[in-house]
């Protein structure tokens, strides 16, 4: 063998087995991509209608308030978080420990947050007509659904995925 | 990390005061994490090292699980630990898109830090629930 193929044999092979960083596969990039597309998808959506949202009753003005500001500040990371981790990955082919840890918190995050406006959405009030609320509700309900899953999805594979220590 | 659990004078333990003393808990310890990794926050940026540590911090706690009846105050006060988790999650996607090794190193250090906080969480936790929300 030339020193030279030695030497590349090497260096391929301390990339494939370096500890924590494996390489990812095409529909677990095409799964984060959709992710951070949903994402994106889901702030815009709700900044939006944001200023339009109010309480149903005057007693949990404040509440509503408080969640819909915290809704659109972490819907807006989120949506920065995981386009970020999708042009990291993509540049160093890999996804190491930190990246799949990122992943489940969040698919979590997410499954949260759905939570959190399923909960929430009785106590709300769009602007105008009811009839218009009501389904961009129900639109932003199903989508946030669909986000959380895809995740879910990936961080399950990743688990699965992940070699034993 | 030396913190005097079972003083008193020292420490607020009531239940209500209890989120108070995380947060203040939390704090001074990214301030000593950022200390103690000086030349890699210079890298990444104070910021970003706080949040590496407050990623290893959240990772093993669960998610709040609201109730059915939880009014808006309460999905609020949940929402926005959710919002706190992904703008820490988001810092360090940020700072790892930009110097992946360095934040590898960093989040290595932030584990043994958050396990300590993690314990100590628990057991104020634990503390408060003993002491029944009395002073």
């Amino acid at each position: 063998m030339r020193p030279n193929t030695m030497l590349a044999t090497v260096f391929f092979l301390a990339l494939f087995l370096l500890p924590g960083c494996d390489r990812i596969s095409g529909e677990q990039l095409g799964l984060l991509t959709a992710g951070a597309v949903a994402a994106k998808e889901r702030a815009s959506a709700f900044e939006i209608i944001r200023g339009g949202i109010t309480a149903a009753e005057p007693q949990h003005a404040a509440g509503v308030q408080k969640w819909s500001a915290a809704h659109a500040e972490g819907l807006a990371a989120q949506a920065k978080g995981l386009n970020d981790l999708v042009e990291s990955v993509r540049l160093h082919n890999a996804l190491g420990d930190a990246a799949r840890q990122q992943i489940a918190l969040e698919a979590e995050t997410a499954a949260a947050r759905l939570d959190g406006f399923v909960k929430v959405l009785p106590y709300l009030m769009g602007a105008g007509d009811g009839t218009a609320f009501k389904a961009w509700a129900e639109d932003h309900g199903k989508a946030l659904k669909v986000q959380a899953e895809t995740l879910k999805a990936l961080a399950l594979k990743l688990q699965k995925g992940k070699p034993k220590p | 990390m030396s913190i005097p659990l079972f003083d008193p004078k020292e420490l607020k333990t009531s239940v209500a005061e209890l989120g108070e003393t995380l947060s203040e808990i939390l704090k001074g310890e990214a301030e000593n994490f950022i200390l103690r990794n000086q030349a890699d926050a210079a890298l990444l940026g104070k910021e970003a090292v706080e949040a590496i540590l407050f990623v290893q911090v959240f990772a093993p706690t669960p998610v709040m699980i609201l109730p059915s009846d939880a009014s808006p105050a309460v999905i609020a006060a949940a929402e926005e630990i959710l919002t706190k988790r992904s703008r820490s999650l988001q810092l360090v996607a940020q700072a790892q898109k930009e110097n992946n090794a360095v934040v590898a190193r960093v989040q290595k250090n932030a584990v043994r830090t958050a396990t300590q906080i993690t314990s100590v969480i628990v057991a104020l936790g634990i503390k408060a629930l003993l002491t029944g929300g009395q002073k």
